[in-house]
């Protein structure tokens, strides 16, 4: 199943075509790809580390709609590598500076805010107003659900994942492989240290999510071949770049033969983690 | 007593959150005819690498991929799957940054 954005908007103005000249001059672009940009939307799980570079380049880009899920503020220890947040931002709503930032960069573009922690109960209402999924969550509970929310939605997730100098970036299309072919279960509790228990390079996040961003134009495009059935690891201290198989199991418990995950479920007690604590919800455009 | 080699030389690269068992080294090798002899090798050399690769029934657990040339052991005969000299094996871990560690984003 493919989310290639097909639909053919109304034609675009003098200052869009000069805005977007360099992507328009492709023969893999031209003005019916830019027009298939702006037609598209994009929901991104997190304004944060992976999430921040994602929705830059979506934006500069011109993609119509980017949805921001995320209800952190932002923290000094942030701004070593989210780039959607600068010094006086801090304190603030991580939402609002990555809104603020990105309409700056490019006004054209709508920014939906969804000031909420992404939840079993919200997750779907909240995909089914977009046509990709990009996920930059830090935790695998929110990974677990992203996957199987987009799975049962329907919608092509373009994944990515850091940690210390490594990345790790994929593609999953309903019906060809998930998450849970790639990591049937989370790690323990623990077991896998977080970004701010072991340490990030800053710019590893830009390298993995300006990754995630092509293969998002790719998929809105229709063009090149994507990271579907391949999971691309990224070390950048020796600066090798490897892609290793990934193949739908047929044992899935969510996509393959015999399904028992059929609706979404507590990702915290199959992760084994404790829940988030939810500030006030609010969605706004 | 001169060591007898068990098996064919075998590369294996180790991801940088791996790496503090193998001294810093990206890529270590080990001897070994089967994947499940290489990991045990690369114990004797590191001793506690098996606590990272294996769980307390000694088998790989779910969130840690083992590619033998790109392909998962499960997808072969798990760490049953016979290597041949030069092969090249990769300990991939499941990794969860993207926003901060406490939230939504690595």
């Amino acid at each position: 199943m493919s989310n290639e954005v097909s639909r053919a908007p109304e034609a675009l103005s003098p200052e869009e075509v000069m805005r977007y000249s360099r992507h328009i001059i492709m023969p893999q672009v031209g003005p019916q790809g830019q027009r298939k940009l702006r037609s598209a939307s994009v929901l991104v799980i997190g304004a944060g580390g992976l999430g921040g570079p994602v929705a830059l380049y979506l934006a500069l880009a011109g993609v119509g709609k980017i949805g921001l899920v995320e209800f952190d503020t932002v923290d000094l220890s942030n701004l070593q590598r989210q780039v959607l947040h600068q010094t006086a931002d801090i304190d603030r709503p991580k939402i609002v500076s990555a809104k603020e930032t990105l309409e700056a960069y490019n006004p054209h573009v709508q920014v939906a805010m969804h000031h909420m922690p992404i939840t079993s109960d919200n997750a779907m209402e909240i995909i089914a107003d977009y046509d990709i999924v990009v996920n930059g969550a830090d935790n695998f509970a929110t990974r677990y659900l992203v996957n199987d929310a987009c799975y049962l939605a329907g919608k092509t997730l373009v994944d990515g994942a850091i940690l210390l100098f490594d990345g790790q970036a994929t593609v999953y299309e309903p019906g060809k492989g998930c998450y849970r072919c790639l990591y049937p279960d989370p790690p323990p509790p623990g077991l896998v240290p977080s970004c701010a228990e072991a340490g990030v390079l800053g710019s590893i996040t830009g390298i993995v999510g300006s990754i995630q961003a092509t293969e998002v134009f790719k998929v809105i495009l229709g063009q090149g071949k994507t990271l579907v059935n391949r999971l691309l690891l990224v070390d950048a201290l020796t600066m090798e770049f490897r892609t290793m198989k990934l193949r739908r199991d047929p044992n899935c418990p969510l996509c393959g033969d015999h399904p028992t995950v059929t609706e979404l479920i507590d990702y915290d007690a199959f992760c084994g983690s404790p829940p988030l604590e939810m500030p006030a919800a609010t969605t706004t455009a | 007593m001169k060591a007898t080699r068990i098996g064919m030389p075998v590369s294996i690269y180790i991801p940088s959150p791996f790496r503090r068992m193998t001294a810093n080294r990206e890529n270590v090798t080990a001897d070994g005819s089967t994947v499940g002899e290489v990991l045990d090798a690369l114990e004797r050399v590191y001793p506690g690498f098996a606590n990272l690769v294996y769980d307390d029934d000694h088998r790989v657990p779910t969130h840690i991929n083992v590619y033998l040339n790109n392909t998962e052991i499960h997808d072969l005969d798990g760490i049953e799957t016979k290597v041949a000299d030069g092969d090249q094996l990769a300990i991939i871990p499941a990794l969860a940054g993207g926003s901060d560690g406490d939230g939504e984003a690595a």
